[in-house]
Order: C-alpha cells, then structure tokens, then sequence
C-alpha cells in the first residue's frame, strides 16, 4: 500500500524515534543498545502470505510475548511489539546483565521480573515511536501504560491475533547487543481515518521537498 | 467525599505522590510518609529533586517531561531501577525494590505528573530464590543425567576389558538376526574362550590374569572387522558376531584369530603362551534363536576342548547335539 518513496521516509523516521527510545534504554541498562528497523509496511493482515518469512511470528505456533498499547484522540489506533517468548527472554536476560545463563527454546518460563522489564522496555519504544507519529503529524495524543501477555499461538488462531485491525504498520525490528540479535516486530493499527492522515502527511512533505 | 478520598489516598498500598509542572509536590500519601518518615506537611509545596533526589537523573527528568509537556505514561520496573523513594535513615536501602508508574493528570489548563510507587521487594526476593532453586536444580539434573549415562555404560560393558557384555551382547544378537532375516545375510556366532587360563591365574596371580584377559580383548578386537562385535562373557570366555557373505567366510575369520594367538604374551616381564578354542554356530544354517546359536556354539567349542584345543571347530548338528 505504500510506495517506495512512502516506504523511505517512514523506515527514516521510525529509525529516528527507535534510535531515540535505544539511547533511553541504553541509559537505564546501562549498556549500549542498537535498535533497526529494517522495512516497514503498510499491510493487510489478510493480504500477507504465509510463506513470507517475515511475517514468521503470524503463522507459526508457539508461546509470543505480546505488549499493547492503546493510543487515542485525533491519531487512533493501538501499537503492539511481538516476539517469540525465547527472544523476549534474551531480550530480558540482556537488560538484566544475565546474557550468560542458557535459554532453553520455547520454554516460556518468564519470570516476573523479566516481565516486568519486558513491561518497560515496550513502554519506552513504543511511547517513543507513537509519540514522535504524534509530534510528526502535529496532534496531541494520548496513551496508557502498555498491557503485557504470554500467549499460546496455535496454528489456527494466528490470523486471530490482529482480526479487528484492517490495515497495520508493521515495523520489523531488531535489537542489537553483544552479539546477540534479537528480532520482533511492531505492528501499530490504525484506524482508516489515522491512516488516511498519515499518508497525507507524508505526501505532503514528499511534495514539498520536490516542489 | 473529599475526606473519603483523602483517608483513601493515605491509607492506599502504594506511595502516590502528585507534582506539577514546576515539579513542585502538591499530593505526598501516607503510605511514603511512612516510608520516608517525612510528613504531608514537610514534603508538599518542595521540590520533588530535593524530595528524592534520585529524580535528579536525566532519565527520571525525561520521564516526567515527558508525562507533563506530552501526556505520555511510562513504567518502570524495579529490576531495573531498583528503588526511587529511598526510606528513612537506618534502614537498609539496598534490599527495597519499587515499581513508579507515572501518568498524566490534567486539571482545567494544568497538566501533573502521577507517580505511583509499588514495593517489589518481597517479590524480588521470591524471584532470586525461585532463580537459585532452578539453577541447583538443572545442576541436579545435569550430575542425574551424568550418572545415568554412566550407569547404562556399566550396565552394558565389563568393567575390566571395556567390551560389551552378556547383556550388550544379547541385545545385539537379537538386533542382527532380525536385520539378517530381513536381508537375507548370514552371520556366524564364535565361541572363543582362553586354554589353561586357569594356569595363568594360578601361576602369576590375579594381576597378571587380568593383564592377560586385557590383551585378549585387544587382539580379538584389533583382528576382527569393525562392523563385527566381540564380548566378554565372564571369565575367560569371550564371543563374536560375525556378518558373513558365505558360510565358510567363518573359517576365515577363525583362523586369523587362532593366528592373532601365535605370539606370547608379555606381561610384568613374563613371556605367556596362550591359545584359543573356537566354537561357531552359523545363521540361519544352525538356528534362528539368539538362545539356540549361543548353544550350538557352546556346543562346538567344548568339542575343540575335549579333542586337545588351540582350534576352532563348527557346529556338527548330527554329532554335537
């Protein structure tokens, strides 16, 4: 749905706001954090092919750590960050200085003090990445604090995952530290009218640097 | 109402704490004035920085510029940031761990920040134990699975020569006749056991016999071809399992071991002598039981035995039954 020119200044804008919410954990972790955002996309859930490795964490089963955060006013729509629940321990283990200790794969057993960290570190980007739409588009939003949960994805409920949202921004992410790289993805969903003023923002600025 | 609120605020579960945009405190409860031992009326109208100084971080400053001038909320966990409100002097800071929420408040023009601290420090403490136990536990684990393979291994060799025993040996028996069953093949079933043995013991003592039964190990190993299998059965008494193409491949093999035993042996400075007696049964020719070819085979090499040793002979159905 975007084009590419669409497509480079949203991956350079949410590299901006992502670059700004790693400094902020990178601070709070006290150890440098480099967070990417390769591609972003503009999709329907329905329209995205299973085959596509990219969207790995939609159709496969298993445990996912899921985070959401519910934004509102004149930009709607609702932001989540995935990942399978053995990144989200690497993940946690990181910012918790315990990278040493062995994960056992696809063993869900997360504590509650890494969830609690998983809880913040979510909170940080997506408040970032949100919060800097908002200051891009000009309008006043508003959040919550981000509602966390494990769930069990089996084969025929991942298209349940995101059923009410239409069209999705999904950001694909990766989290770079000590050699360990852990990927997710952002999927924010925004409502018609959210999009709509996105685009038109973005189709604004793009004239406006060729006129 | 506003009495009800006010008991509620003080006697809520967590310290809650309003300042505004000048950071200036304007709500401080009684679950931090326990806390901190300082009162209502010494903390609001002062500066949160001078309050708690642990706000003076840039981090925290973000966080609350971020709650007053962009309305956004913002969770910290306590493993990451341990504590915020730090108690009163004397106690021991170090082992409190707190949860902040921070969250926007807006009263007509005015934006507040809400801060809404949660003590962790028994749940923390419930997460270190529980850590420790599962990390004594797959250590466990670790030593259980250790002494599980070891004791498989013992179950299956003998401890002296490291060979498969009895038990190995059976199992392999059965496992080889029903894939030779499948594919038609044929396999020969030896009996070696050590002639006058009993001598060696006797004449050098134990040390020397078990030198002796390590050397044979070793030659009956080094002769026979690796896809075979050679066991100890106790004493003196070995077997193999051959896989043959032809019946008389068996005679072969035989004969390189009685020639594997023309050289003595030199143990502790002593030139020993030893040969061997050989019985063979073959598959299927002799049999199709593991029990009936371990017989026959038995049965052979007694007859070696009885006719003057150092030989091999084959199961005779009509004369050795």
């Amino acid at each position: 749905m975007l084009n590419d020119m669409q497509k480079d200044l949203l991956t350079e804008l949410v590299n901006v706001y992502v670059g700004q919410a790693a400094n902020m954990l990178s601070e709070i972790v006290d150890k440098r954090i480099v967070l990417n955002i390769p591609e972003v996309e503009l999709i329907s859930i329905s329209d995205v092919d299973p085959g596509d490795r990219r969207y790995n964490i939609f159709f496969s089963e298993g445990h996912l750590f899921r985070s959401s955060l519910q934004f509102g006013y004149e930009f709607q729509g609702k932001a989540f960050l995935m990942f399978p629940v053995e990144q989200a321990k690497v993940l946690a283990n990181i910012c918790l200085g315990e990278l040493g200790e062995t994960i056992i794969p696809d063993d869900p057993s997360l504590m509650d003090t890494d969830l609690d960290v998983l809880k913040e570190v979510s909170n940080v980007l997506l408040n970032a990445i949100i919060g800097e739409f908002g200051n891009f588009l000009e309008i006043k939003l508003e959040y919550v604090l981000p509602d966390i949960e494990l769930i069990y994805v089996t084969n025929s409920d991942q298209q349940i995952l995101l059923q009410n949202e239409v069209y999705v921004l999904v950001l694909h992410t990766s989290f770079l530290l000590a050699d360990t790289d852990v990927t997710g993805i952002i999927v924010i969903a925004l409502s018609m009218n959210s999009i709509s003023s996105l685009l038109a923002k973005m189709d604004a600025l793009l004239e406006a640097d060729h006129g | 109402m506003g009495n009800l609120v006010s008991q509620a605020l003080n006697k809520a579960n967590m310290g809650i704490m309003i300042v505004d945009r000048h950071l200036k405190v304007v709500v401080w409860n009684g679950w931090l004035e326990r806390l901190t031992g300082k009162s209502r009326e010494e903390v609001v109208g002062q500066n949160l920085l001078e309050v708690c100084p642990r706000f003076k971080s840039n981090v925290y400053l973000n966080i609350l510029q971020n709650a007053l001038y962009h309305g956004q909320s913002r969770f910290c966990s306590s493993a990451l940031h341990k504590a915020f409100i730090l108690p009163n002097e004397g106690e021991d800071e170090h082992l409190i761990r707190q949860n902040m929420h921070v969250e926007p408040l807006y009263q007509e023009d005015r934006c507040y920040a809400l801060i809404q601290i949660t003590d962790m420090t028994n749940m923390n403490t419930r997460v270190y134990k529980l850590k420790n136990l599962i990390k004594e536990l797959e250590t466990e684990y670790t030593k259980i699975k250790i002494s599980e393979k070891i004791s498989k291994h013992m179950s299956l060799h003998d401890p002296l020569t490291g060979l498969p025993n009895r038990l190995a040996y059976n199992d392999r028996l059965a496992w080889a006749i029903s894939n030779a069953q499948r594919s038609d093949s044929k396999l020969a079933v030896m009996f070696v056991d050590a002639d006058g043995f009993k001598q060696v013991n006797d004449t050098y003592g134990h040390d020397v016999g078990d030198q002796v039964l390590l050397e044979m190990a070793k030659r009956l190993s080094e002769t026979i071809p690796t896809t075979d299998t050679v066991a100890r059965l106790g004493g003196d008494e070995f077997i193999i399992l051959s896989h043959l193409k032809e019946d008389h491949d068996a005679e072969i093999i035989a004969k390189q071991l009685e020639a594997a035993f023309s050289t003595h042996f030199k143990i502790a400075g002593n030139y020993i002598n030893l040969s061997i007696s050989i019985g063979i049964s073959l598959f299927p020719k002799h049999g199709q039981e593991p029990s009936e070819l371990l017989r026959h085979a038995d049965r052979a090499m007694y007859k070696i035995k009885k006719n003057g040793k150092n030989g091999y002979g084959i199961f005779e159905p009509e004369s050795d039954e």
